[in-house]
């Protein structure tokens, strides 16, 4: 089977109406099939995404981001059938390279206890933490 | 009829003293209490704001000049570092975080006599299209209450048409500026990449944040955008600015704009499509000779940007790790949960779910075939633009495909909402200067032109938007 057609995207400002959507996500879904990576996220994905997140979530959470992330990337998994040969990667778009400044000390004026004003929990000076090792 | 006089003219009267700065602060803060029920605004500045206006009254009666925005008040949407009120980004995470330091953008409106009133209220961490992503409460719509006000900087967006600033100051990472203009009726201006320092305002994606007003006509944000751009020791990614915003000129006549043909295509709503298509028209009796122009990998850029988005946040946002400021959890007993407790009940559903976004596509085994894919085809992006604004001098299109939607009608669904974004991530991707510019009404709700030009040339793209501006009106 050949890969996703791109007039697939071409008519996704009309997912804005719900029926469409549905429609576009059983398209995207049959499409995600035929394709080397199939974004179909497991229960223990998330599990290690959080982790690797850091992120605490709740069961309700765990089961709502395993569809919505799932659809998300099959989605985005659309760009797999760009034909991109011989072109490069775009990391910025400043135009700009190797932005440097003299070395030296330069006072910006900002009072150190201003900066501790925000912190959670100091002791004295330092910025206070929970035990890390149990 | 807005309370407000061009910004121009408000500075020279206050300059001269026929205005006081502090009456017009005062006229701010009634008309931000006076709209209170829109939800527009997440903290106000009165003592510092009026302490200003004093400031600068008393020195305009020792015959000084105080400034190009002399006296001006101006609302700052809050993911911007303001001194003397909280800076929130709209989550609960930073709330009552007090900033430090200034942001660049605010050091530089002040000091040409500008006064913050106010900070706006936004999706969280600039996360959304709608407010509706806020931690505190989501904006109404200036014309329908029932209806969003788009976003991200849709505090700011409906500050503005409700009249409570001259103006007001918003991000762009995927259309936060245009999207918003659009949705409640002003201008939006996205400057091209790096030419407003993003030093002081909370990281989205760094790659393609920028910072540009909103206000109510195309020449109050040039002189916004004048006073606020330039490079800054602050910000590497900053550029040289340009002469030229304030009173640039545009001809329509014999200039060449290609209506982008992607934008016009089915998905468009009915009621958009017709007055941008009346909008086209008159640009061509106008004198500006219209083309159709195709840029095939357009409808390729959501995609690109819902991989490097979420993957910029997911770094950005690895910060709020609940130790050095911001909510921390009062459960946790070791470092490991006070992160992960820190970080799972202090972020808002949609700051979590580009987190994981982000992780998943940068992670080992993926990174290939998704961020360095999405980079890859960004580059074939500004390779098609590139080619495009070699046979015309603008771009245009509508700024979304449809106009404000009803408040809750796409909470529940990302990918939806997500896809409010379709037609504004290609300047952001890109780099380039885009606006949003009052088209017309729609069964009452405002529709905006989208008109963007090659990188850099904000002079002209302003030059141009007034005189748009001027035929539509």
């Amino acid at each position: 089977m050949s890969p996703p057609p791109t007039k697939l995207l071409l008519c996704l400002p009309s997912l804005l109406e719900h029926s469409k959507l549905k429609t576009i996500h059983l398209i995207a879904k049959r499409c995600a099939k035929i394709r080397l990576i199939m974004a179909k996220l497991s229960r223990d994905d998330i599990l290690k995404l959080a982790l690797l997140a850091r992120l605490d979530l709740t069961d309700e959470e765990i089961e709502e981001f395993t569809v919505e992330l799932s659809e998300v990337l099959q989605y985005v998994e659309l760009l797999q059938s760009v034909d991109t040969d011989g072109l490069k990667p775009t990391n910025q778009v400043s135009g700009l390279t190797n932005v440097t400044r003299e070395d030296e000390e330069i006072d910006y004026g900002y009072d150190p206890h201003d900066l501790l004003k925000n912190l959670p929990a100091v002791e004295g000076d330092l910025i206070k933490v929970k035990r890390m090792i149990n | 009829m807005s309370q407000w006089l061009p910004i121009e003219q408000i500075a020279r009267s206050v300059n001269s003293g026929e205005l006081k700065a502090q009456d017009l602060v005062k006229q701010s803060l009634k008309s931000i209490s006076d709209n209170k029920d829109f939800d527009a605004i997440i903290s106000t500045l009165e003592d510092n704001a009026l302490k200003r206006a004093s400031e600068i009254d008393k020195s305009v009666a020792t015959g000084k000049t105080a400034g190009r925005l002399a006296g001006v008040p101006f609302i700052a949407k809050d993911n911007f570092l303001v001194f003397g009120a909280d800076t929130t980004a709209a989550s609960n995470i930073l709330r009552g975080f007090q900033a430090p330091y200034q942001a660049t953008a605010i050091n530089k409106l002040e000091a040409e006599g500008a006064i913050c009133v106010a900070k706006a209220n936004l999706d969280a961490f600039a996360h959304g299209t709608s407010t509706e992503n806020s931690d505190f409460m989501t904006t109404k719509n200036p014309h329908d209450k029932a209806r969003v006000p788009g976003g991200s900087s849709g505090g700011s967006a409906a500050a503005v048409v409700l009249d409570m600033a001259p103006f007001a100051l918003g991000t762009d990472t995927g259309g936060s500026i245009r999207q918003p203009a659009s949705f409640s009726g002003c201008v939006g201006y996205k400057p091209t990449y790096g030419l407003v320092s993003r030093s002081g305002v909370v990281a989205m994606a760094s790659s393609t944040d920028v910072i540009g007003p909103l206000a109510r006509t195309v020449e109050d944000a040039a002189i916004v955008l004048d006073v606020m751009s330039g490079k800054d020791p602050l910000d590497g990614t900053t550029i040289e600015k340009q002469d030229g915003y304030v009173n640039a000129s545009g001809d329509l006549k014999g200039l060449k704009v290609g209506v982008i043909k992607e934008y016009m295509k089915e998905g468009l709503s009915d009621g958009v499509r017709q007055v941008i298509e009346e909008a086209v028209s008159k640009l061509k009796a106008g004198g500006a000779e219209i083309s159709e122009v195709s840029l095939p990998s357009i409808d390729m850029a959501l995609a690109v940007y819902y991989i490097i988005c979420p993957a910029e946040v997911s770094s950005n946002l690895a910060r709020y790790d609940g130790q050095r400021f911001g909510y921390s959890d009062p459960e946790a007993t070791t470092l490991e949960a006070s992160y992960k407790l820190s970080r799972g009940h202090g972020f808002g559903k949609e700051a979590k779910r580009r987190i994981m976004i982000g992780t998943y596509v940068l992670s080992s085994g993926y990174y290939d075939a998704y961020y360095k894919k999405a980079q890859i085809v960004r580059t074939k992006l500004i390779n098609e633009f590139e080619t495009a604004l070699k046979n015309v001098d603008f771009l245009i299109g509508p700024v979304a495909p449809t106009t404000a939607f009803k408040i809750g009608e796409n909470i529940s669904d990302p990918l939806k909402m997500y896809l409010c974004d379709i037609m504004t991530v290609a300047a952001n991707m890109i780099g380039n200067p885009a606006i949003s510019i009052p088209a017309g009404l729609s069964e009452n709700l405002p529709v905006g032109l989208q008109v963007m030009a090659g990188k850099s040339k904000d002079k002209e793209l302003l030059g141009v938007s007034k005189q748009i501006e001027e035929i539509l009106a």
